[in-house]
């Protein structure tokens, strides 16, 4: 529970899951609030991508909850947008930057409009935001992965989704492309969006996120992890 | 001019023709707007195995005296059914479900076929189509069938594409992508029968895949891609159909031919213009 009583953006109770009969994860229970980048943090397999697809509600859990603002994910439609690999984007298909953040908008527009004026004005914005607009035109097949990333994250803000799942951001992007993608990060936190970004490399996530989740990391690493969260006041209460 | 019109109203005279013009433009507009999403979905095999499949279904029409639609079809619709059930609840490859599926009905309507003597029908018109026979029946069936097809294609359009691009963010979103996908494949098994009648079961593939494989690769925008694939199919329709008229050619292998012909085409412009583009970029001065 927040400190103004009200509901967490995002909390998981008790929440265990296993995938084709193993245990992944066991009994997590957590909170995060709005304005947070939380590091989901563990070894591959640890059981980074279970996490967000029961979150996304691609899996059920086994056992526990996931809640969003309180209520069950069914309940808050378009809240999280899932930013996965990019391995799994059909490229086949001829998508411009712009064809892919009007994308975010396909529930609103619904099944017989076309996009209207105001769903144009929130994909123009969304652009702005994550500094895309000289590329709005360009192939998403043909621009580098930070570019990428950022206009998928500019889908899911034409979504409208307050919970951003970030899986692996920084892999396979350049030095100077990650700059740009922390820089729209911390921008979109500071503008009270909860994101969550998975990675294997506890060092770099250190240098980036207020708070951290861990997931099956060796004790080390987990003692390490846990210091760090004595030493840093997260930005709302949390709870493992 | 008076031998120009004559030219071109010609073939039309007959009633047949005007028949076989109307059924091959609903089939070249309805095969690249399907096309667009099976080419980029990579189901074309899917498209050529639903030809095959139907052949028991036609068989059967035939020998009970129905229209083949009536045969066609509902196997069809099972066969796209079964693959997608094969591939996403039973876990087996969407190839083998294809090669399994294909190659059994095919195989079933080929007995069935030399088993009843005495059909008013032969293989050749079945493999390589008749559209020059086809009823005024068939021409409504054929525009009813386009009609909802068509209707369908544009009520799911986006969400059709947003699940073909990215399925898992397609899933987040709530999209129902089981049900779009289970849509694609009876779409494209009424489509595929639809166009038996055009170019029969061997080359239906040409008419659904080549013109939207064309467009892809000279358009960089799905919508717009879809609507050049259109005229595409439009030209392969009309073309094929003047062309078997004046050189007495069977009508279907000459629509796949001109589809083919644009392919190629469309293959050596870009091939140029790419060539072109980097000659010019290699003679730039540096700056």
């Amino acid at each position: 529970m927040a400190a103004d009583g009200s509901a967490p953006r995002l909390a998981f109770e008790d929440l265990t899951v296993h995938v084709n009969g193993l245990l992944v994860l066991d009994r997590i229970s957590f909170e995060v609030g709005p304005g947070c980048l939380l590091g989901v943090l563990g070894p591959n397999g640890s059981g980074k991508s279970t996490l967000f697809n029961t979150i996304a509600s691609l899996m059920r859990p086994t056992s526990g909850r996931v809640l969003i603002n309180g209520r069950a994910p069914e309940e808050e439609r378009g809240q999280v947008a899932y930013m996965t690999q990019y391995e799994r984007i059909n490229t086949r298909i001829p998508m411009s930057a712009w064809d892919v953040v009007m994308q975010g908008r396909v529930r609103e527009i619904g099944w017989f409009r076309w996009p209207g004026r105001s769903d144009r004005e929130i994909v123009r914005r969304a652009l702005e935001t994550v500094e895309m607009s000289p590329f709005s035109n360009a192939q998403i097949a043909e621009m580098s992965g930070g570019q990428r990333k950022r206009v998928f994250i500019a889908r899911a803000l034409a979504q409208g989704a307050s919970i951003l799942l970030l899986d692996e951001p920084f892999s396979g992007v350049d030095i100077p492309s990650q700059s740009a993608l922390l820089g729209v990060l911390l921008r979109l936190r500071d503008d009270g969006h909860t994101i969550l970004m998975s990675s294997h490399d506890i060092i770099q996530m250190f240098e980036i996120c207020d708070d951290y989740l861990p997931l099956n990391c060796e004790p080390e690493a987990l003692e390490r992890i846990n210091l760090r969260r004595q030493q840093f006041q997260p930005p709302y209460p949390v709870g493992t | 001019m008076d031998a120009i019109i004559e030219g071109l109203w010609g073939p039309f005279q007959y009633s047949f023709m005007r028949r076989a013009l109307v059924v091959s433009l609903l089939v070249g507009v309805m095969c690249p707007v399907l096309g667009v999403y099976v080419v980029t979905r990579g189901l074309g095999f899917v498209g050529d195995a639903l030809a095959h499949s139907v052949l028991p279904g036609m068989v059967a029409a035939f020998m009970l005296g129905f229209s083949p639609f009536a045969g066609t079809i509902p196997v069809a619709v099972g066969v796209a059914l079964l693959i997608g059930y094969l591939v996403k609840r039973v876990g087996v490859g969407e190839d083998t479900s294809v090669g399994i599926t294909f190659a059994g009905l095919f195989a079933l309507g080929l007995v069935m076929l030399t088993a009843a003597r005495g059909l008013p029908v032969n293989l050749e018109d079945i493999l390589l189509g008749q559209v020059l026979g086809v009823s005024q029946t068939d021409v409504y069936v054929t525009l009813s069938l386009a009609g909802v097809v068509l209707a369908l294609v544009f009520v799911i359009r986006k969400e059709l594409l947003f699940a073909n691009f990215d399925p898992t963010g397609a899933l987040v979103m709530r999209l129902p992508t089981n049900l779009l996908e289970y849509t694609l494949l009876v779409l494209l098994a009424v489509v595929t029968v639809i166009s038996l009648q055009a170019v029969g079961i061997v080359l239906v593939v040409s008419m659904l895949i080549t013109p939207a494989a064309t467009a892809l690769l000279l358009v960089r925008n799905f919508y717009r891609a879809l609507l050049f694939g259109v005229a595409l199919g439009v030209v392969a329709a009309f073309g094929g159909l003047y062309l078997s008229f004046y050189f007495n050619l069977p009508s279907g292998p000459v629509m796949a031919l001109v589809t083919t012909f644009c392919f190629i085409t469309a293959l050596a412009w870009k091939q140029g213009v790419t060539r072109f583009a980097s000659a010019g970029r290699r003679g730039e001065p540096s700056r």
